[in-house]
């Protein structure tokens, strides 16, 4: 992905997406942002006297404030305030609460409801069919590289007016490893939040049982591969660090006793000139510096999930593939597995429970519409993993239809899911799950301001989205 | 239209079997009274605390709160209780009749021949709140012949020939791909499965063979532009619709047209021809051409309704399909009528469901919340009176 200021962002960066009216503006109002974002400190509270740090307001740098106020806000799903307030400042929340006032200055929205965008955890907004089928995928193929939101403008102009700002996208569809997913903006010409958003897998594609099968060992297999490739960079690691200890010791040594050294030299040089010989250096071995292991990209990103610092996605349906990789993960217990589709899931539920894996269901209304992997899944499944411990995510199923995304968390209430959880599905859970709740999922302050304004409850059939903030910026209003 | 006498017969003996059942064991024979939290009308009105009073399967009468009939034996339910819903355009129990690999124009050809009311697809239907389904021929066909309309719970035959099936879509000439045993419920909304022996004819050849019916002095055609038998137009493209419209307003045909996802873009043709329109149910992402479309529709006050081409979609697909154009702005009474009495009305059923209203069917469901609401879910179901469905296993 090129940014519009036209730089490449890294694997494991994080991006805070700015607002449009300053990208490729002053760099001192970056500066300043971030600095802001990283004053105010990450924190549930809710409560904030909203004074302002006027320190940060200079001349130059006059901070924009938002400021929104509404009957109900959603702080995050089982934490509402009725009425309140959020005050955005330069794109971060710094205040959420009761009785707070408006900055002068501020952008004022009014509404019913405020709560959190909502976040589509298993979506392809932006990548073109062909590069979300592309068969030379493989862990180390970046979703973001592909990621081009030209490809489904009109979905993903849809997904954003009706409230979903953020997605997981993930190419390799028609490959067991699929490579590393991106946390992208619906919106157009927004920067993704992450290009490494955990790696996708795909073990739907065999085309019997056997081969589900081996495409979990295959699975497996990288994980393992990339625990060995980790281990020997950490022993590489330990072992460089000796050796530069010992040899910045040698050379200490060398430095102290160089004089005495010099000395005994000439000393032994004039000795062998007097006998007429040619004086020989004793030979002299530097310890050998630790062979550095061969880099391969693909193990350095299974290291990373193998160590869990990215999780790994597994889209699986069927029973017996679940088991099999929960099976293959017991012996990597560092490994953060979430677990997409899950239609026979309620067969490993109690391990699904037990080891906190969450699955991304997708509430597909289309019922017995193809009889394959899908068979069976019901739209209470979300309802039933939940009550048997799982934690359950909220998805469009790989698909381009986030802009339905609260429709089917709606469908997942109506078969027996608690509403604040299915809210939770799309907000806030997804957030953490995907490792990006420092930054979105929630209206609490230190929060990037990707929040909603409402007119009725977040999952009603008849709520519309009157205004939408990405990163405080207005990018959904009433059109009159 | 119930004007066939075949379906008054089975409409009779079904729902003399109907009163035989309750006679047995349910106090339906001397009538009951459900009072629930609330009573959705089809107009988009609430009952808070009213009641329906039914009698040999009939609602007798709907009450507002505080009315309740001296003596009746009232159930009081929890929930919202409104009509059952309408589904436009479905094939399930009609197994092979609604395609014919060797003729493509018969007009008074009827898909209830081919229903099998014991379809296990139809206790489905029932238990996701649709009461009441219109069968309809296959999509590749010049003219299926007559639709049909049924109650999934039962399987009485509401009519035997509601529309006329009248063919604009191109799609009918595609090429062959797929054995005739592939081609499925997905027909009528041109889903890729392919005619097997092709409409061997060109799109004017087509459209002058229709032409031709129209002078046949007897049959489906002659009814239709008398105006006794409305008709089901199908039509995809901007044009194909436009174009259907025109034919219908020419002939002076009623009916309905089952439109592609851009009716609305040509509406006012629509409107002018007096045709309701029949959507494909939305599914996830489907292209907001068709919740434009409805939009539009509703402003020009086009009556309309979805189709629900089971077991490819879920009864939920139905709301689902309503609350994708509520969500993108349309009235929520337009959305609901969608689905219960402009559905009635397009399928010319509308003297005997959809609505809560005395002297219609005791089609009823009661939901957890408002009917509209996709969070909302059926607890209980009746058809006819007869509780068909409990629990919420749709």
């Amino acid at each position: 992905m090129i940014s519009k200021n036209g730089d490449l962002h890294t694997v494991g960066e994080r991006v805070m997406h700015l607002p449009k009216f300053w990208a490729g503006g002053a760099l001192f109002l970056l500066a300043g942002m971030l600095q802001a974002s990283v004053q105010d400190p990450v924190a549930p509270d809710t409560q904030d006297s909203g004074a302002e740090d006027a320190a940060a307001e200079t001349a130059e740098a006059k901070p924009e404030h938002v400021f929104v106020s509404a009957d109900k806000v959603i702080v995050r799903p089982g934490k509402v305030l009725e009425p309140g307030q959020v005050l955005v400042r330069d794109g971060v929340i710094v205040a959420v609460g009761e009785g707070l006032e408006a900055p002068e200055g501020a952008t004022l929205l009014k509404g019913k409801v405020v709560c959190a965008a909502f976040l589509d955890p298993w979506s392809s907004l932006g990548l073109s069919n062909a590069a979300r089928t592309d068969r030379g995928s493989d862990a180390a193929t970046r979703s973001v590289d592909g990621y081009d939101p030209s490809m489904t403008l009109g979905p993903a102009r849809e997904a954003a007016h009706a409230g979903v700002l953020n997605a997981r996208v993930q190419v390799g569809a028609r490959t067991a490893i699929g490579g590393l997913g991106a946390l992208v903006s619906t919106l157009e010409g927004e920067m993704p939040l992450l290009a490494d958003a955990g790696v996708g897998a795909n073990l739907t594609l065999g085309e019997d049982a056997i081969e589900r099968i081996e495409d979990v060992d295959k699975l497996v297999g990288e994980i393992e591969s990339g625990l060995k490739y980790d281990q020997s960079q950490v022993s590489y690691r330990a072992d460089l660090e000796a050796w530069e200890k010992e040899i910045a010791e040698l050379e200490k040594k060398l430095e102290k006793d160089f004089k005495k050294a010099k000395k005994d030299r000439d000393k032994k040089v004039k000795e062998a000139k007097e006998k007429g010989k040619e004086h020989k250096d004793k030979s002299h071995k530097d310890p050998k510096r630790p062979r550095q292991p061969k880099y391969n990209p693909e193990d350095e990103v299974f290291a990373r999930v193998a160590t869990g610092q990215i999780p790994l996605i597994v889209h699986a349906e069927r029973a017996s593939v679940l088991r099999e990789l929960l099976k293959g993960l017991k012996r990597f217990p560092s490994v953060r597995l979430i677990v997409a589709g899950g239609t026979q899931a309620m067969h490993v539920a109690d391990e699904l429970a037990e080891r906190r894996i969450p699955v991304i269901v997708f509430p597909d209304p289309e019922g017995a519409r193809s009889l394959g992997v899908r068979e069976g899944q019901g739209l209470a499944l979300a309802a039933e993993l939940d009550e048997a411990g799982v934690p359950v995510l909220i998805g469009s199923g790989g698909t381009t239809a986030a802009r339905d995304l609260p429709l089917l968390a709606a469908l997942a209430v109506g078969h027996g899911l608690d509403a604040d959880k299915a809210l939770a599905a799309i907000t806030s859970g997804a957030a953490r799950y995907l490792d990006c709740a420092d930054q979105i999922g929630s209206v609490q302050r230190g929060r990037s301001a990707n929040l909603l304004v409402l007119n009725g409850d977040p999952l009603s059939s008849t709520t519309r989205v009157e205004y939408a903030l990405s990163a405080g910026r207005v990018v959904v209003a009433p059109k009159e | 239209m119930i004007s066939l006498t075949p379906a008054h017969l089975w409409s009779g003996l079904l729902a003399g079997a109907a009163l035989c059942a309750s006679a047995l064991g349910a106090p339906q024979d001397a009538g009951f009274v459900l009072q629930p939290t609330s009573i959705h009308l089809a107009d988009g009105s609430v009952l808070e605390g009213g009641h329906v009073v039914i009698k040999d399967g009939k609602i007798a009468s709907v009450g507002a709160a505080g009315s309740l009939p001296e003596g009746a034996s009232v159930t009081e339910v929890e929930g919202h209780l409104s009509a059952g819903m309408v589904a436009l355009a479905d094939s399930t129990g009609l197994e092979k009749e609604r395609l014919d690999a060797t003729r493509w124009l018969m007009p008074d050809a009827q898909v209830a021949m081919g229903f099998r009311r014991d379809h296990p697809d139809l206790a489905r239907m029932t238990a996701g709140g649709v009461t009441t389904v219109v069968l309809t021929p296959g999509g590749r066909l010049l003219s299926g012949g007559r639709t049909a309309v049924v109650k999934p719970s039962g399987g009485e035959l509401l009519s035997i020939g509601a529309h006329l099936h009248l063919n604009f879509s191109s799609e009918m000439f595609s090429e062959i791909e797929q054995p005739a045993q592939a081609a499925g419920a997905g027909f009528f909304f041109g889903a890729p499965t392919r005619y097997p022996n092709g409409f061997r004819s060109s799109y004017s050849g087509a459209l002058a063979l229709l032409e031709d019916q129209l002078a046949e002095p007897k049959g489906g055609f002659a009814k239709a532009v008398a105006g006794e038998l409305p008709v089901l137009l199908q039509a995809s493209s901007r044009a194909e619709i436009a174009r259907a419209a025109a034919f219908a307003k020419r002939h002076g045909m009623k009916g309905a047209i089952a439109a592609g996802t851009r009716t609305g873009e040509v509406a006012e043709a629509v409107a002018d021809a007096k045709l309701g329109v029949i959507f494909a149910p939305f599914t996830p992402g489907t292209t907001f051409h068709l919740v434009e479309s409805a939009k539009r529709l509703a402003e020009l006050g086009v009556p309309f309704g979805f189709g629900l081409d089971a077991p490819r979609n879920g009864p939920g697909s139905l709301r689902l399909s309503a609350a994708a154009c509520t969500r993108a702005g349309l009235d929520a009474k337009v959305a609901w009528r969608a689905l219960t009495a402009d559905a009635a009305a397009i399928a010319g059923v509308s003297d005997r469901v959809g609505d809560v209203a005395a002297g219609l069917d005791a089609d009823l469901v009661l939901w957890s919340g408002p009917p509209t609401e996709l969070t909302s879910r059926v607890l209980t179901v009746w058809s006819g009176g007869r509780q068909v469905h409990s629990g919420d296993d749709q």
